[in-house]
């Protein structure tokens, strides 16, 4: 813990690079794990173990994954899919933030509104769609409420109990300097409950692109999840696994921003706890 | 060291005195603390010492004003303490839990004097200042992570002056500090007094502590505690780790204390 001059930085940087050499060895047995999964279905499909009605055989579906890349719907089904999905995010998070430091910095309402908030976030806003529907009509904006909807809850969670969990000798410490009741909130609550905040947002984009795609699925509004409807309704299985791979790909990528964003955020809060 | 009497300096106007009257405080019907009384004066420094458990971080807590106290009362100059009050700056022990990891030291520092409404440029130099005065400067861009225990209690220290208190409380200040940088911060301690003319009341259960810092040691003891000895320090208001721990006067003073703290409770 005694850390001498500009302690940290020197030492970051060779934990980064060590990092690096471990990165790659990851990736090396990950994209194996994958390689394997599709030599066990193109044995599957070659053996004629695996009905080629349920999954198509691995190189027409990999074909697929080419051509599907330059239709023109590809883009604009990615882009109302991605769009929608990060307004929803962006939604349900900004009305979670601050409702949860709210929540968390009042034990009484914390009490008050656990049952709400557990209903809340076991409810499956599928079950929601037709009242949805009703409301809005099968429209984007739907998709976004009902996406909004689903984002709220985990952010939600995540801020009340960052927010609860604030040190005690802090919480002394900002009574004694009496600091006013807005900084305490954008100074003090808010930073501190930042890594729960994030680990809720990390969640909230994976479910954001789950519901997004479910929703079109169900409802066929523009996106991904229309497109593979359509296909699984022209009876193009391979084409709909394309798009299907391609939601897939969509959470990995956004997973993998998220911890880029995170990493430059919540710096203070890495390295102050890797010790 | 200067072997000159330094010159006293001029109280300030505000300087007010911290003063205690009947104060008790019990939780769940347990007594904790019984009818105390005291009063610090402008300038003055004192230790509060007594047996783990006798209740020194509950009279702190009164003192400050983060917890109420069942009956009796604090006062800071004429004003009845009920909440924390500007007058009184605060130092935990817990050095890691008071700083906010996610702002820089000057941050840190400056922090309390945004919520006073000072001006940006004025509390951060006002900041850098304290933090020079504290012995510690050009660190203010560090985070708290990127400083040891020691430069991080000076930072709260840094933080107690730049808020303009000038009535310092600390609790265990420097128990969880090894003993050298113990001694490096118990002289910026007496050297902060000599400049600033603050009071101070330093909570602690290390009696060379309290009698190297204080003008008077208040020894607590029993259940609920009380006041058992009220011990004025005469060593002079220049002092060192090695003559004034060397000095006949401070094991006097010393054994005195340590017999109160050890003598069995009255039955």
């Amino acid at each position: 813990m005694m850390l001498c001059d500009e302690p940290g930085i020197g030492r970051f940087r060779s934990e980064g690079d060590a990092e690096m050499g471990e990165g790659f060895r990851l990736f090396i047995w990950q994209g194996g794990v994958v390689l394997f999964l599709v030599a066990i279905w193109a044995l599957g499909n070659a053996t004629g173990l695996i009905d080629m009605a349920i999954l198509p055989p691995v190189q027409i579906v990999g074909y697929q994954i080419a051509a599907v890349l330059v239709r023109p719907e590809f883009a604009a089904a990615m882009g109302h899919t991605i769009f929608d999905a990060l307004r929803g995010l962006l939604i349900g998070s900004i009305l979670a933030i601050p409702a949860g430091i709210l929540i968390g910095m009042f034990p009484a309402v914390e009490r008050a509104t656990r049952m709400l908030i557990d209903f809340g976030r076991s409810f499956p806003v599928i079950a929601l769609l037709p009242i949805l529907v009703l409301l809005f009509g099968a429209t984007s904006e739907m998709k976004v409420v009902a996406i909004a909807i689903a984002c709220f809850f985990p952010v939600l969670i995540q801020t009340i109990s960052g927010a609860r969990r604030l040190d005690r000798t802090i919480v002394d410490t900002i009574r004694s300097y009496r600091i006013p009741a807005h900084l305490r909130f954008f100074k003090v609550l808010l930073p501190a409950a930042g890594p729960y905040i994030s680990t809720g947002l990390r969640i909230a984009t994976t479910v954001s692109i789950l519901v997004s795609v479910g929703v079109e699925i169900v409802s066929l509004t523009p996106g991904i999840g229309r497109e593979i409807s359509l296909a699984r309704s022209y009876n193009e299985t391979p084409t709909a696994f394309a798009y299907i791979f391609f939601a897939g790909l969509l959470g990995v990528f956004l997973t993998f921003l998220w911890d880029r964003l995170e990493a430059r955020l919540l710096g203070w809060h890495l390295r102050s706890t890797a010790e | 060291m200067n072997i000159m009497t330094p010159v006293k300096p001029p109280m300030p106007a505000r300087a007010k005195s911290l003063s205690v009257e009947g104060l008790s405080k019990s939780y769940c019907n347990i007594n904790v603390l019984s009818d105390l009384n005291l009063r610090v004066e402008p300038g003055e420094v004192i230790s509060i010492v007594g047996p783990s458990g006798a209740g020194k971080t509950t009279l702190l807590r009164c003192l400050s004003g983060l917890m109420p106290p069942t009956s009796g009362g604090v006062k800071v100059g004429d004003e009845q303490v009920r909440e924390p009050v500007a007058e009184i700056g605060l130092v935990f022990q817990d050095y890691r839990g008071s700083m906010l990891p996610w702002m820089r030291a000057v941050e840190n520092v400056a922090f309390p004097l945004q919520g006073k409404g000072v001006p940006k440029a004025e509390r951060l130099a006002r900041a850098h200042a304290c933090l020079a005065d504290v012995g510690l400067p050009g660190v203010g861009e560090r985070y708290p992570w990127q400083m040891s225990g020691g430069m991080q209690q000076r930072v709260a220290i840094a933080r107690a002056i730049a808020y303009d208190a000038h009535i310092l409380l600390m609790d265990e200040p420097f128990g969880s500090l090894d003993a050298q940088t113990r001694f490096d911060l118990e002289d910026l301690v007496l050297s902060l007094r000599k400049q600033l003319a603050i009071s101070i009341v330093v909570v602690t259960h290390d009696i060379d502590e309290a009698v190297y810092l204080a003008d008077r040691v208040i020894v607590l003891s029993g259940h609920p505690a009380t006041v058992i000895d009220n011990v004025d320090i005469e060593l002079g208001a220049n002092r060192d780790q090695i003559t004034t721990k060397a000095d006949p006067r401070f094991a006097q003073y010393r054994s005195r204390i340590l017999e109160q703290i050890r003598r069995p409770p009255a039955a």
